[in-house]
């Protein structure tokens, strides 16, 4: 078994992704990908997924999607402490 | 779903539309990233009360959704961090998915199989359903780090600052969320045995 194995390889993988690696990691990390073809892959699926979460967080966003939409009871409960704060405000202004 | 009747409006800020017209959507957001059903309607709510309260913050200049998810992102990023403090870090010390994914010796346990086609999953929209169900079972301890770093797209040094966590243990909690998450999606998509976790 080489000293630097896969499962350190992997650790580096991921952490090209947040940060920038130090040359003797960058060293080890290509050394062994150089040798490594499973490792190869499993870095092209982890960018992948990587790529497919960001763009996940930008669709939550998006509009007109079917699920995830609030339950009645929420909406309504949202509602009525929307309307007993705008009354408060309004009778802050008042006695203002 | 029916809308109910409204008058028109030609103010700029409107609470009385605001859980029609962004109440879904910005659920849809915070369930996205806090993956519990009570929890995003409680930051949903939290949110119009902060945003009732600071109506003359609003900049005319900016959507109303905009400011109104500018004020929820920040819920969020409270609840994340106040969910990091109460985990406990213990958790981090042993990982099994780790221990099942590679050998006493750091090899890969079995050999990873080969993804086909992963640029026509982007196109279909069980993959995502699935990619979201995935993230959704990740382990707490790991879940928050993860949103704000990957789903958010926060640099690595801001996610430290926000949740007070130093970088090692954000790259040993990211490591282990990206490959929970890559075996996730190995089990339930790759794998030609589609379905839901």
């Amino acid at each position: 078994m080489s000293l630097f194995s896969c499962e350190d390889a992997n650790r580096l993988i991921s952490k090209a992704l947040d940060a920038e690696l130090t040359l003797s990691g960058r060293l080890l990390l290509y050394g062994h990908l150089a040798i490594c073809s499973t490792c190869r892959r499993v870095r092209v699926q982890i960018s992948f997924l990587h790529a497919a979460v960001a763009r996940l967080g930008v669709q939550a966003d998006r509009d007109g999607q079917t699920h995830g939409c609030l339950s009645p009871q929420a909406r309504e409960r949202i509602q009525r402490a929307l309307d007993s704060r705008n009354d408060d405000g309004f009778r802050a202004r008042e006695t203002d | 779903m029916p809308n109910p009747p409204m008058g028109p409006s030609t103010a700029a800020i409107d609470p009385a539309r605001w859980l029609n017209e962004h109440g879904d959507s910005l659920f849809r957001y915070a369930l996205a990233r806090v993956r519990r059903s009570d929890v995003a309607e409680d930051l949903v709510q939290e949110t119009f009360l902060s945003a009732l309260r600071n109506q003359a913050a609003f900049a005319r200049n900016s959507s109303e959704r905009t400011w109104l998810v500018g004020i929820l992102k920040h819920k969020i990023v409270d609840h994340l961090r106040r969910q990091f403090r109460e985990t406990p870090t213990a958790s981090l010390a042993d990982d099994e998915c780790l221990k099942r994914l590679f050998d006493g010796t750091g090899h890969w346990n079995g050999n990873p199989a080969k993804w086909t086609n992963p640029a026509a999953a982007l196109e279909d929209a069980e993959f995502w359903t699935i990619l979201s169900r995935c993230i959704e079972r990740l382990p707490e301890s790991l879940a928050g780090v993860f949103v704000l770093r990957a789903l958010d797209d926060i640099p690595s040094a801001d996610v430290c600052a926000v949740l007070g966590i130093s970088a090692a243990n954000l790259h040993v909690i990211l490591h282990r969320a990206r490959l929970q998450l890559w075996r996730c999606l190995n089990v339930h998509w790759f794998d030609g045995t589609r379905g839901l976790p």
